[in-house]
Order: C-alpha cells, then structure tokens, then sequence
C-alpha cells in the first residue's frame, strides 16, 4: 500500500506541477496577483508530494520489499542498511527521483524564502522550475518508473552494483545532484530575467547565493566520486578524464564562471547579460551531464541505463531547454542593461578573465566527451576513438596555467579601473615562493615531467598571492600589529570565503601535481615475505587470506611499510566478489602521509603469490584537503547574507580627468 | 480501503494548497522599482552596519555609499515612470485545477499503478524461507553449492570438489566463481590439459571474450598437453577471427572438426563459425582441409602441433574430455567395453546416417585400435564407396 502511495503522489506531483507551470506565468503576464501567488503553494505542495513518493520508496528499500521491480533490481536482503538506503538512488529510476526531490526542495525554498522578490520575478521562476519538473516527472513515470511492481514477489533481490556499495558513493549522487540541480535555480531566474527583459537588483542579490550553494554541493560531490575512484577502482589515479566525470565537470567550471560573474552582477550591476547566458549554459551542461550518464550513450562503470527510449526522451528534454533558451537569449538578451562600465585592466576585467578561460576549459572538456561519441555515429561504429588523458592534459594544463596565475592577481585590482604594474609589484613574494617551489621540484624530480615544475610553481605563486592579498586587505605591516588583527577579525565573511576558495585551489593544484607528475608505480608478483622498494618505502607482502563479508567473498593482503627500517604503517588491500552480481571490487590499502599516500593493491594469485600493485602518489591528500578548504569557502561566503555593493576606488586624479559614466 | 483514504488526504493536501491560499492573497500595488528601491535601502543600512562594526572605512565607505544612492536615483525614476497595478481577479483557474488535478492523477494512476497491491517486507513474507545472510537464491542447485562450498572449505585439497564446483558454476553461467574454482583444480589435478582449458575458458567469459596473453597462453599449453581437446582449438581459433585471421581461424576450427567427437554437439555450431568466417574473411569452405597434424591426432597417434597452426595445424576428433576422464578412473577391463561401447554407437549412427564421411574415418581408426581387423576392413570399404561416390 505504502509502495502504491509513493505512486500516486508522484502523479498528483505531476499535476500540481503543470498547475504550477502554467498558472503563475500567465498570471504575470496579465498582472494577476492571485495567479501569481498561486505559485508558491503549489511549490510547497509540489515538494512534499514528491518527498512523500520517495519516502516511500525508501521505505520499500527498507523493508526489502520484492514486490518492487526496483528494489528487486537494486537491493539484496543481506545487503547492510546504509546501502539499502543508498540504493534508492544508486539505480537509475530512484536516482531520477531524487533529481525532482531536490528540483522541488530548491522550488519550495523559493516560495518560501523568497519574500522580497518582485512577485512577477517570482511567479515566472517558479513556472520555470516547475517546467523543467514537468518534463522530469513525465520522464519518469513513462520511461523510468520506480513503483513498477512484480506479483508474485521475487524471493530476494539481485543486489546493488558492487561498485556503488561504498560509503564514499552512497552520498556522491546526492551531492552531485544537489549541484546540477541547484543550477536550475539560477536558470529559471535567468529565463524569468529574459522574459521580463530586464535584471533586477533583487535578481542579483538571488542568484549569487544559489549558485554559491550549487557549486558547493558540486565541488563536495566531484570530490567524494574522485575520492572514491581513488581508492575503490583501485588503479592509483583519482580523475580518468571519464566521459562521466567530464559530465560533472563541465557544469563545475561553468558554474564557477557564472559564480564569478554573478559577483560582478551583484557589486558593480554589469555583465547581466552575460551572466544569464552562463546560467542557461550552467544548466544545460547539467542536463547535458544527466543525459550523458542516464542515456548509456557512454560505455563507462557510471552508465547503468542503456534503454534507448530513454536516452531519446531526456536528449529531447535536452534540446527544449537548450534551444529555448538560447533562442530566448538571442531575443531578448538585447533588452538587459547595464550601468556599470569597467576597463580591461580592473577587478571585473579579471573576473572576465576568469570566465573566458573556465568557458573554454569547459568547451575543450566538451569537445574531448563527445567527439568519440560523434565518430562512431557519424561512421556507424565503424571507427571508435577515445580521447583520453593525453588530450585533456595536453589542452587543460596550458589553459589553467595563466587562469590560476591570474587568480592571484584579480583580486589585487581595484573595481572598474586598475594598475596591473602596482599589482604585480605587491606580488614579489609569490613570484620567488613559485621560482623557490619550481627549484625543489626540480632537485626531487628533475627527471619526470616539465609540468611537474609549472605546477609546483603555480602552486606556490597561488598560495603566496592569495595570502599577500590577504596581507594587503589588512595592511600587515603597515599599520600596527594589532590594528591588522582587528582588521583580520573584521573581514567580512564572503572576502574570507574568496580567500580560502582559492587557497583551496592552490591546495588542489599542489595534490595533482604531486599526484600526477610524480606517482611511483611498480607491479610486480610477490610471494609471502617479499619486498619491494617503492620511493623509499619497504613494502613486505605478509601473505593472504580468504575471508567473507556480509555480502561477498574477499581476499585481503597484508603489507608491512617501512622506511629505513622504521615501522610506518600496515596496509590491507581487499579484493572483494559479489556473488550475487558477480562482480570483483577493489578495495586499495591506503595509507595517507602529507608528503604523499602509501597505495597498495592486490590482485590475481600468480603461481604461489600474488600480482601487488604498489604505488606512491606526492601530495595526493592535498588534493583532498584543498576540496575541503573551497567548499569551506563556499559555505562560509555563502553564510554572508549581505549584499553589498563593489565602488571604484576613487582617485581625484582619475575623476578630473575621467567624469563617472 | 487504507490505500485509497490515504490517497484521498494527498489529493486533499492539493486541493486545500490550491484554493485556500487563493481566497486569501490581496492584490499588491508595489511596482518593481520600489522592490529595487527596498534592496538597495537594506543595502545602506548594511553598509551603515558594516562601517558601526568597522568593516569598511573612510574613502571605502564613502565610494560605496555613493554608488548605492546612485542606483537608488535610478530606481526611483524608475517607479515614477512605471507605475504598474495588479489585479486579483478571476480564480478559476485555481478552482478547475484544485478539482482537476486530483481527478486526473486517479486516471493516471489507475492506468500505471497497481491499486490495490499491498507491501510484500521480507520480515512478513510467508513464502518464501526467511533467508540466512545467504550469498545465492534458495534454489536446490544453490542449495547444492553451498554445501559443496562448506565442504571445501574444511577439505581445500578436494580436486574432485574444486572440478564439480567450477563445471556448476560453468553451468549456470557464472564465470568467475567458475573461474576460482579451477583455479584451485588446476594446481591440485598436476596441470591437467582439461581442467587449464576450462579454467582458462572461465576466465575468458568473465572477461567478456576479451583475451589476456595468460588465458590465450593457457590454452595453448592445454592444447601441447592434450591435442585432442576440442576447447583449446575453438578458442585458440576464436583469438584468431577477432584478430582478423579468419582463414586461420576456420582453419583451426576445421581441424578441431576432424578432431572432435560430434556427441558434444559442437559441431554445427563449430561449422556455423567456419561459414562464419568464410563470409567474413571472403573465401570458400570448402578450400579448407584438416592439416596434416589434426589428421594425426585424429588417427590417434600422438602429435606435437605448433603455435602456428595455418600449415602444420593441429588435432583430431576423440571422446570429450569427460568421457576420457572417466575412463580413466576406471579398470583396464571396464575402460575396453566403455570405448567399445562408444564405438558401438558411432557404428549405430552411421547405420542411420551413411553419408558422414568423418564418421567412417574414425569408424576404421577405432576398429585398427581395438584390433577387430575385419570391421576395420568392412567400414574402409564402406568409406570408399562412399568418398567415390561423392567425387562423382
């Protein structure tokens, strides 16, 4: 009956939100105040049907009831509780469903919040929101229904792809989710923005914050998927540059333009109708990631949809928004405008900056994921490519070079008007701290890769920059000590929030450079006593042995780490079989160090040992740690509800010379 | 009853989210600009915030207050220009909606759900044995894995355990398990030819037939051991056609064809391959003759094949490998009445069916090995009669 529930609400959730999709945008269009408002409730009722429907799935999950085709599909009655939950959205039906929770919960949270918005603004939005929900909902009941029921029940399920059954990937869909989806906020208001034709000050004190918590939820989801592979695919890399990784990330780089341009928006009120164009592309990159993944138009572990049908309903889905949209950009865009004029060289000229690299970062990623997929339709499978790492690294690295050098220096200008030759001169510090890294860097590692070096560098003169601007903002130095702590305690939230974003960055960039440049690999067969040296460290093989979890058999290995004789660490490599699914996982034994992690894999048995992947990887935890510190700067500017207003500094000089506009 | 009640209060939760709000809101007269004009008013008094905690100072806080009393101007002309009035009225669209949404939301359900049918939780089900932290379903061939698996666990040197276990598992289509399993067969039984062709077989189909250099190696070193398995043939063949040889593939295949016993059925699915390839690869089937060394293997003497198969290539027909496995477990008295009786029903068959030439061949061969001369001599006759008459 519960099951049956969950049913049902999801329908009637379809048509409070055709109500609500109609209603409110003709309601504005006539100046309606009752239609307009109409809106709100039905947002609110939208959200709890929907949160209803999957409460109840999840309460199928729970009770293991087979009754359920999904559940049968996804779960298994041995599987431990916390992955019983995580199936509901570990399989595709359950995972579209909570894709409309949380298209619903950012729907309510405007209806709720969003009392100082011009009502029209308002109605229109959630119109919007509700659309795409429209779209949602029927994609899911017609092609994807996860209350579809088998009677008689099937005596036990056939468990979840082994893959997903891990803590790291039980909450990397919902955040990934909250991400993508938290974009469609920004979307509808930028299509609400193109028919209303103009861009109002509460738009842009709106649209910041929701971004902010989007690119959040992104930035934690792409680091728990990275984290997982890391450790669970067991192949010593974190980013394979996988079609399905590509799709995650292309809606992060331009979210973090439309961030960036979003702050111009709200302190200097230009750039708008640039910033609704990253906003429509946002999204879209975000539907373009859903398609991606749901569609099985990828062969990758990700892709656990391959029903055509549906590939072709959300590919359909796809191109509504996208060439609506951009149709209605293309016609209205003209009609924004703006008021604030900037030079090339000025804190919105760096912001500008930022969101042409990044926009062609995400064009170059773009290109990479789908021109396989366009060579083997354009030559019927005949000829398959696959574009790989060498390509991404090849264009990524040149292009986020010269961003993350000009990182440093963006801030250091002032609003509208700058001097990049003063800036640059506050910046001695970073340019000695970058060559100084590049040196040790090419003491340790003269031999490997020249990009080792660019990185080091980079970042060095990031990490330097970041706190030199800091320094600035506080006049270290130049006013006494104690003056330069009230002023650090007296920073306002969101200019902590920019800094620690970016020291994160510079933390990312150390941890992949380590990583990736740097990474000792070495394969061999080892029998029981074995060692092998590995950067320094003593690996000693101390053997295997079988074992049973609660829904598979393992192999674990046990290695003893030790340099220079000292004991450091164990690590204990698994090798997991699903029987039910028959699948074999890989559970690598990790031991992390700041300078680096100890990586260690077991693999087949090979005569009387065993084949051991062991690995160092420099720096990889940094990587890890500067996700933490950016999402910690994206929570912490998110948590500065004031909207404030960016002023030119003003130089007499500058304003005989030059009258404000 | 619970069902529908429960349903009916949701669609009440719609109707009352639909209507009671819409009795309620009042036409507003705000224009937008005066929404401008409130933001920008809450961002003075931050701004005047911010400078009471010490945030902003002096020439900041000036540049900031003018910029925003700017735009506050602006948006105050604004609303001058633009008054704009709203109406309240006409609320039927929410009413119709409030009645319609419910209304059809039971059509649509009605239509994709299944009214009616309750929650099935495992902890209440009744037909089914609530199961242990079981690995498998509750089918009596799991059922009979399980205790197998028991049993090696407790007595791992169990070759004949491991060799049932991975042949099940072979069976019911699981290839790894299957592929574990010989993997501890193949150590305990000395390497056998039979057991390395299987396991290597497993692990090919786990693999998807994706080839390793290993498994490919290990068919090749089952075929040295025992030229007269048809699996390492098929596969060593099939390694070929997907890398393009297919005449060497069909070559392969026609060997093992020579090679092979036919009780196994392989043969027409064998011959599909060849045709197979034939098509794939341009050329005519019947341009292919069993080499020198599969007519030899056939004939039953020993032969050494080479890698390179294409001039030398390899084996010929016998009993499957179980039937050879059986054999050998048995007495030299019971092991001559086994391959008689075996060829007793070869000599059955072609009494049925006297057009296979093959058939005949390895008729004359058993006959010279059993030492029954004069049948050896009958069916040669037979088989000439017949070779002429298909070269007529």
């Amino acid at each position: 009956m519960i099951v049956e529930l969950g049913h049902f609400a999801l329908i009637l959730a379809l048509g409070v939100a055709i109500v609500q999709s109609v209603v409110p945008m003709i309601g504005a269009h006539r100046r309606n105040a009752v239609w307009m408002a109409s809106g709100n409730h039905a947002a609110i009722a939208q959200f709890l049907l929907v949160a209803v429907s999957f409460a109840c799935l999840t309460h199928a999950y729970v009770t293991s009831d087979f009754s359920v085709v999904n559940v049968v599909e996804n779960s298994h009655s041995a599987k431990p509780m916390l992955y019983k939950v995580s199936g509901v959205w570990g399989n595709h039906e359950g995972s579209m469903l909570l894709w409309v929770l949380i298209l619903s919960v950012f729907g309510a949270a405007v209806a709720v919040f969003g009392r100082y918005l011009p009502p029209a603004l308002k109605a229109r939005a959630l119109s919007i929101q509700a659309l795409i929900g429209v779209g949602f909902y029927l994609f899911i009941l017609l092609t994807s229904n996860p209350f579809a029921r088998m009677i008689p029940p099937a005596p036990d399920g056939q468990d979840l792809n082994p893959l997903l059954q891990d803590p790291g990937l039980a909450f990397h869909p919902p955040f990934l989710y909250l991400g993508y989806v938290g974009f469609s906020m920004a979307f509808s208001f930028a299509i609400a923005a193109l028919i209303e034709g103009r861009v109002d000050a509460a738009w842009a004190r709106w649209v910041r914050p929701w971004t902010l918590a989007a690119w959040s939820c992104l930035t934690i989801g792409i680091a728990l998927g990275s984290w997982w592979a890391y450790y669970e695919l067991g192949w010593g890399g974190f980013w394979f540059w996988d079609p399905v990784e590509n799709a995650s990330f292309m809606p992060w780089l331009i979210g973090t333009a439309l961030l960036h341009s979003c702050v111009v928006v709200e302190k200097r009120d230009t750039m708008k109708a640039w910033t609704v164009l990253l906003a429509i592309v946002a999204f879209s990159f975000s539907l373009l990631g859903t398609f991606l993944v749901r569609s099985g138009v990828l062969t990758s572990v990700h892709a656990f949809a391959t029903d055509p049908t549906r590939g072709v309903f959300i590919l359909a889905i796809l191109l509504i928004v996208v060439g609506g949209s951009l149709a209605l950009y293309a016609w209205r865009a003209p009609q924004l405008r703006s008021t604030g004029l900037f030079q090339p060289i000025s804190r919105e000229g760096a912001l500008l900056l930022n969101n042409l690299l990044m926009g062609t970062a995400a064009a170059v990623v773009l290109l990479g994921t789908l021109y396989p997929l366009f060579i083997d339709a354009l030559t019927d499978g005949q000829d398959k490519i696959s574009v790989g790492a060498p390509f991404f690294n090849a264009v990524f690295i040149p292009l986020m070079t010269p961003m993350v050098v000009a990182m440093a220096i963006g801030p250091l200008l002032p609003w509208k008007r700058g001097d990049i030759a003063r800036a640059l001169k506050t910046l001695w510090l970073a340019l000695f701290a970058a060559l100084g890294a590049a040196m040790v860097a090419w003491m340790l590692y003269a031999d490997r890769s020249p990009w080792g070096l660019v990185g080091a560098a980079v970042a060095a003169w990031l990490f330097v920059g970041v706190l030199t601007e800091l320094a600035e903002r506080i006049r270290l130095f130049r006013v006494p000590l104690a003056d330069s702590l009230r002023r650090l305690f007296n920073l306002q939230r969101a200019t902590w929030g920019m800094t620690m974003a970016h020291l994160g960055l510079a933390f990312a960039v150390a941890g992949i450079t380590g990583a990736g440049a740097w990474k000792v690999e070495s394969v061999q067969t080892m029998k029981q006593g074995d060692t092998v040296n590995v950067a320094g460290y003593e690996f000693r093989f101390d053997g295997a042995e079988q074992g049973r979890g609660p829904n598979y058999l393992l192999t674990r290995a046990k290695f003893t780490v030790s340099r220079d004789g000292d004991f450091v660490a164990v690590l204990e490599p698994e090798k997991r079989i699903y029987p039910v699914r028959q699948m074999p996982t890989t559970e690598a034994g990790i031991h992390t160090l700041l300078s680096g992690d100890l990586y260690a894999v077991i693999g087949d048995p090979k005569g009387d040992g065993f084949v051991t992947r062991i690995y160092f990887n420099p720096l990889v935890v940094w990587m890890w740690i500067g996700a933490l510190v950016m999402l910690a700067g994206g929570l912490l500017s998110l948590s500065d509800r004031r909207y404030r207003v960016g002023a030119p500094s003003r130089s007499p000089r500058y304003a005989a010379a030059q009258p404000a506009e | 009853m619970i069902f529908w009640l429960a349903a009916a209060a949701l669609a009440a939760l719609v109707t009352a989210g639909l209507v009671l709000p819409a009795l309620r809101v009042r036409a507003q007269s705000a224009s937008r600009a005066e929404y401008d004009m409130n933001v920008y008013k809450d961002q003075l008094s931050e701004l005047e915030r911010d400078a009471a905690e010490g945030r902003i100072k002096d020439a900041e806080l000036d540049a900031a207050r003018i910029e925003i009393e700017r735009r506050l101007l602006a948006a105050a002309e604004d609303a001058e220009r633009l008054p704009q009035a709203a109406s309240s009225d006409g609320r039927w669209p929410l009413y119709t909606a409030a009645i319609a949404v419910p209304l059809i939301a039971v059509l649509v359900y009605s239509e994709l759900g299944s009214p009616g049918v309750p929650n099935y939780p495992l902890a209440e089900r009744t037909d089914i044995q609530p199961p242990e932290a079981g690995l498998e379903e509750g089918a009596p061939l799991t059922e009979m894995v399980r205790a197998l698996e028991e049993r090696l666990r407790t007595n791992p040197d169990d070759l004949r355990g491991w060799t049932l276990l991975g042949r099940t598992y072979a069976a019911i289509g699981r290839s790894r398990e299957a592929a574990a399993a010989f993997e501890r067969a193949v150590p305990l039984s000395g390497g056998d030819p039979g057991l390395l062709a299987d396991w290597a077989e497993a692990r090919l189909l786990a693999r998807g037939s994706d080839f390793t250099v290993e498994i490919f190696n290990d068919f090749v070193k089952a075929r040295e051991r025992d030229p007269s398995l048809p699996k390492p043939w098929f596969y060593i063949g099939l390694d070929k056609a997907m890398g393009g040889d297919f005449r060497g593939a069909a070559q392969l295949w026609t060997n093992l064809l020579t090679i092979a016993t036919d009780d196994a059925g392989i043969k027409e699915s064998v011959e599909a391959q060849i045709a197979r390839a034939a098509a794939e690869g341009g050329f005519d089937v019947s341009e292919l003759k069993p080499s020198e060394t599969a007519l030899k293997i056939a004939a039953g003497r020993p032969a050494q094949p080479t890698m390179d198969s294409q001039s030398s290539g390899p084996v010929a027909p016998g009993p499957t490998r179980e039937q050879m496995e059986a054999a050998g477990e048995m007495t030299p008295e019971e092991r001559m009445a086994f391959i008689r009786s075996m060829v007793e029903r070869l000599a059955n068959k072609l009494a049925e069916n006297p057009d296979d030439v093959a058939g005949w061949e390895r008729l004359v061969r058993a006959y010279g090995v059993l030492g029954e001369t004069d049948k050896a001599v009958a069916a040669q006759a037979q088989l000439d009669a017949l070779r002429a008459k298909q070269n007529q």
